[in-house]
């Protein structure tokens, strides 16, 4: 068994993709003509490919998301005159609220998100703890906990801290 | 299905390329206390993240949920990650928040309740919108298939297999969220979609 019989769905997708370069296809056709077995499986896999991959965003996904975070571009409110927001950032900002539509007035349900309170304490050490902030951030947030059947957020960042995960991290 | 056969998709949600500021620059700035930084993070990444998580999701609004849940864990943890993370490397936010939201959707499927034992009209799959009900069903029920399967592989390879197939990201860009070599993720992806195969059957064939 070859290298390429290993990663033969990965070589596959970046075909699909028009990833590989044209010696990389080349070789893989190569690898197909004198590997029975992968010619076999390669079909099979190929469909699976096919059938996971998902339809673009559709326009209700990205003006649901954009809903969300319209306030993010619109930046906090006003609190006590101590918020300023650098210029390169107002600019970045808008360009990114400028990349999507936004219909007025649509409404969608509450976000079934994580607690509130929860968040706000976890973010204490980098910002202070801010309700309001957090609202700015989050503006469809509400501090409803009947997300049930969910891995906790502290349960949550934990089991990201395994092997691995801090690959890019010190510590 | 051969490659000519379908049309070339662009790598649309990739995010490559320079940034100003860098994602680090705005985590250095967030641990600094400027409130926009983390908003900025947000609008640069939320269609990344996206489109990791719509995969579990019934309807746009729920999408859009999993975006604002993988934001909201990632500000609650920001305090205690940030002050950890390599910043003179590039991609480290982004490496841990892509993870972060892969984790979001697995733990959202896993709670099957959500989509049990729904009516009919309340299905409003993305991008089926002008399908008829029975092709909706057959989108419907194949995602849930696709799902299943999902559930049955390794951490690992459910993450290399939702950064590649869900982010459309390069191997090369797998391997560095995910701290392994290109190869290694090649290998795991190929494992993975074998099991999906082994699952799925002829199921998902067209």
């Amino acid at each position: 068994m070859s290298t390429d019989c290993d990663r033969l769905a990965a070589l596959l997708s970046e075909r699909r993709r028009g990833e590989l370069s044209s010696e990389d296809a080349r070789a893989l056709d190569a690898h197909l003509r004198g590997c029975a077995r992968c010619r076999e499986e390669a079909a099979g896999l190929e469909s699976v490919l096919a059938a996971v991959e998902l339809p673009p965003p559709s326009i209700q996904e990205l003006e649901a998301l954009a809903l969300r975070s319209r306030r993010i571009g619109e930046g906090p409110r006003p609190r006590s005159g101590a918020w300023k927001l650098p210029a390169v950032l107002v600019a970045a900002a808008a360009a990114a609220v400028l990349t999507v539509s936004v219909r007025p007035g649509t409404r969608h349900r509450p976000a079934p998100t994580a607690p509130l309170e929860t968040a706000a304490v976890s973010a204490g050490r980098a910002v202070p703890p801010d309700d309001a902030f957090v609202q700015d951030l989050f503006p469809e947030m509400t501090s409803d906990t009947g997300d049930d059947g969910q891995v906790s957020l502290e349960e949550d960042v934990l089991s990201l801290e395994g092997p691995g995960l801090f690959g890019n991290l010190d510590g | 299905m051969t490659q000519s056969e379908r049309p070339r998709r662009a790598p649309q949600l990739t995010l490559v390329g320079p940034r100003t500021p860098s994602d680090e620059a705005l985590v250095r700035a967030h641990l600094d206390g400027d409130r926009a930084a983390f908003g900025a993070l947000v609008q640069r990444h939320q269609r990344l993240v996206l489109a990791l998580v719509r995969r579990y999701a019934r309807t746009p609004e729920e999408s859009a949920d999993l975006v604002q849940q993988s934001f909201l864990r990632a500000f609650a943890a920001a305090g205690r990650v940030f002050p950890r993370m390599r910043l003179s490397e590039e991609g480290a936010f982004r490496a841990w928040l892509l993870r972060l939201a892969v984790n979001v959707g697995k733990n959202h499927a896993r709670d099957g309740r959500r989509w049990r034992l729904e009516p009919v009209e309340a299905l409003d799959l993305p991008s089926a919108e002008s399908a008829g009900v029975t092709e909706r069903l057959e989108a419907e029920q194949r995602r849930r298939l696709v799902r299943a399967a999902l559930d049955a592989l390794t951490r690992r390879q459910r993450e290399v297999f939702a950064l590649r197939v869900d982010g459309e990201l390069p191997f090369a860009d797998v391997a560095r969220v995910l701290g392994i070599t290109e190869n290694n993720a090649k290998v795991h992806f190929h494992h993975a979609v074998r099991r999906l195969r082994e699952r799925l059957g002829g199921k998902v064939e067209e």
